[in-house]
């Protein structure tokens, strides 16, 4: 599933705030690449998150190189609305009055739906965007990393109920993005949640919308799964199973000569919980078995002190392998 | 030095009329709040908390299922079932955006008339449901409303999950912005009611650019936000005054804030931010929870310490790998990834608080709340967490 997203133009990676989403799109972004794909990463308050995974400078509201090959830009409203609004008007030094006025701008902040219409206006040209000297797009595959999904569902209804709201040239361009959203030629949508009650919840509440707006879901990807390390599932059957020998055997195997004060409890508290862990993902993964008709992924637990470009690298390069087994299979 | 800070978290319970939770969502938020709630009135104080999206089970054990923006009390009777005998009591709310902000128009309103025409207009009612902020700025009013019954001892709030410190804090200055009359008068009203006063060369143009704004970006939103301005007219000093007062109320002696964070990287850094924050906004940040951190399983000492070390020099992958080869047996296998495992998070988890303490949140109390083994959603689990929060039990 994760493959036929590189033959879309525009990927949306929805799912609620700390899941993972910007590492999920910028793990695919990588893979995009590594298949020749020139790539931009679209965000939203995006708050130096893309530049730490790529050890770059803070994107901006401009397009800016994050590698070869692959571009970022974090969409500003404000910014969007005056550079079209000024198209649109040509009366430029009275659009800056304007738009520089408080009421504008509070106005905007409070209004339901216009930056958001802004943005996924925004998306679209980005996706639509040609070079004219190679006649092609800029952007072979646009991945939008959508804000949360609380607001990223509105974000998705909204062309449709914009059209029926709007007049003139924003309707003409709400339509156009509502075209885009739906088409399962072009796009996809591609879930991100973690093994938690709230997260899961919410992915499964967002699918059955999603599904009913009839929108091209891709999959999901069960981002920060526990690995599961033992071959029973139950705690208390794994305590039966650690001998004093197999501690024992652990204890001198990481400790040599200082074993003897590494206490059993050390390595049974560990094993037991990541016995615990590994189950609720178990969990987590047969709820959304149930209630989400699309493949899934795991994406397993970085085990680190700080997550950076080497971190990136190993969700890529695992997301790489369950690739390379799912093209093997067919 | 867990429980010294949990002293001073547990004296905030005991004195204190206002706690304000705030962190980013996903880290424990509501949790935690229901279980200092749950903390004072085991102390004997009448405490209420405020929560705005609880999950589903924690919601059902306190009784909130079926209430909408209604207090409730905890009965008695689910206090003996979890072995708790309060002195106090202990009272849940779940806030319903939309009805708090209805009820505060209805308190504004200057007619009857005005009412029902915000209440039907549509920017108004896209604006109280769905608008990032109007959550925040009714957590705020509905803070005060129970500040103002006098019904309570401690009021702990649990804010919603905004990215943005900025929004809530600012959240009653910025509705009050977004409605201000004098803009009304040089702007909006004008075109309103338009044709009505000749209006000055500044006011004419500007008057037609919004006119065309208002064609390019959709003349329904416009309009509806003009007409909503017409009927907000004469609500503006009583919603001005109270937001003064709700400010007032957050700078009082008797508030507290708390933030809330888990140890991953993105709420911490998240935290550091809420924290900077309410220093900016001179608001009286008293303590910072770390909920569900890792703690080495190796006893405190050298060994743990060593080994930390190693890990971090080496590598748990590298470790692992000179640990055992193809001949291992599975158990043994297993039993050294989920000791390097646990050891790995534990020592990032502990890193993490580490430079958050000595960091933005310099000078405050940082509570630690282990990683419990399930989930929390009774309240024999609340008063787990409770007693790691004000006893630094583990």
């Amino acid at each position: 599933m994760l493959a036929d997203l590189f033959a879309k133009r525009l990927v949306i990676v929805s799912g609620k705030g700390g899941v993972g989403k910007t590492v999920v799109s910028s793990a695919l972004g990588l893979l995009a690449r590594e298949r020749g794909k020139r790539v931009l990463l679209v965000k939203m308050d995006d708050q130096g998150r893309t530049a730490q995974l790529f050890g770059t400078e803070p994107l901006s509201g401009r397009v800016s190189t994050l590698r070869d090959g692959i571009s970022a830009i974090n969409l500003d409203p404000v910014t969007i609305a005056a550079d079209y609004l000024q198209r649109q008007l040509r009366v430029r030094r009275l659009v800056r009055h304007v738009v520089n006025s408080r009421l504008f701008q509070n106005w905007f902040r409070v209004s339901p739906a216009i930056k958001e219409m802004i943005c996924l206006g925004k998306v679209l040209s980005l996706v639509e965007e040609t070079s004219w000297w190679r006649k092609a797009p800029v952007y072979d595959l646009v991945i939008f990393d959508a804000p949360a999904t609380g607001h990223g569902l509105g974000l998705l209804k909204l062309p449709e109920q914009a059209s029926k709201l709007l007049l003139g040239p924003m309707r003409t361009g709400a339509l156009a993005v509502g075209a885009l959203l739906r088409d399962a030629t072009r796009t996809a949508l591609l879930l991100v949640t973690i093994p938690e009650e709230m997260p899961v919840n919410e992915t499964i509440h967002f699918y059955e919308a999603a599904r009913g707006l009839d929108m091209p879901l891709a999959g999901v990807v069960l981002n920060q799964a526990a690995p599961r390390r033992f071959e029973v599932d139950d705690p208390d059957a794994l305590a039966q199973d650690l001998t004093p020998e197999v501690l024992t055997q652990a204890a001198a195997t990481l400790f040599a000569e200082r074993a003897s004060e590494v206490p059993p409890e050390a390595f049974r508290a560990a094993a037991r919980a990541s016995c615990q862990r590994r189950a609720l993902t178990e969990r987590y993964a047969s709820e959304l078995e149930q209630a989400v008709d699309l493949p899934r992924v795991e994406v397993p637990f970085v085990f680190t002190e700080s997550f950076g470009t080497a971190e990136l690298e190993r969700v890529a390069s695992h997301l790489r392998e369950v690739i390379a087994a799912s093209e093997a299979a067919r | 030095m867990t429980s010294a800070s949990a002293r001073l978290l547990d004296g905030l319970l005991r004195e204190r009329r206002v706690l304000v939770c705030c962190g980013s969502g996903g880290v424990g938020k509501t949790t935690t709040s229901a279980a200092l709630a749950l903390r004072a009135a085991l102390l004997g104080r009448r405490a209420v908390v405020c929560t705005i999206d609880p999950a589903r089970r924690l919601a059902r054990s306190l009784g909130l299922s079926e209430l909408g923006n209604e207090v409730v009390e905890i009965e008695r009777e689910r206090f003996r079932s979890a072995g708790l005998a309060p002195t106090g009591s202990l009272y849940a709310l779940m806030l319903d955006t939309k009805r708090t902000f209805d009820a505060l128009i209805e308190r504004h309103a200057s007619s009857p008339e005005a009412r029902d025409r915000i209440l039907a207009n549509k920017f108004y009612q896209q604006m109280s449901t769905t608008v990032v902020g109007s959550s925040d700025y009714m957590a705020m009013e509905k803070l005060y409303e129970l500040h103002e019954t006098g019904d309570f001892d401690l009021i702990v709030l649990d804010t919603p999950p905004t990215k943005h410190a900025l929004d809530f804090l600012q959240a009653p200055q910025r509705m009050t912005d977004a409605f201000d009359e004098s803009m009304l008068a040089v702007f909006l009203k004008p075109w309103a009611e338009a044709g009505k006063k000749s209006l000055g060369f500044l006011g004419r143009a500007l008057n037609r650019v919004v006119q065309r704004v208002d064609e390019v970006l959709g003349l329904q939103f416009v309009s509806d936000f003009a007409d909503f301005m017409a009927a907000f007219e004469g609500m503006y000093a009583g919603f001005r005054e109270r937001a003064q007062r709700v400010d007032a109320l957050l700078r009082e002696r008797f508030t507290a804030f708390a933030v809330v964070t888990s140890p991953s990287p993105l709420a911490l850094q998240e935290a550091s931010y809420f924290c900077d924050r309410l220093r900016e906004f001179s608001m009286p940040l008293e303590a910072v929870v770390v909920n569900r951190v890792h703690r080495s399983t190796l006893p405190d000492g050298p060994l743990r310490t060593d080994f930390q070390h190693r890990l971090r020099e080496e590598g748990g992958e590298r470790i692992l790998a000179a640990a055992f080869d193809e001949e291992t047996p599975p158990l043994l296998r297993g039993l050294l990834e989920a000791f390097v495992d646990h050891e790995l998070q534990a020592a990032g988890d502990q890193l993490r608080v580490e430079n958050l303490r000595a960091g933005a949140a310099k000078g405050v109390p940082v509570v630690e709340v282990p990683h419990l083994e399930k989930d929390v959603y009774d309240l024999s689990g609340l008063q787990r967490i409770a007693r790691c929060l004000t006893e630094g039990e583990t």
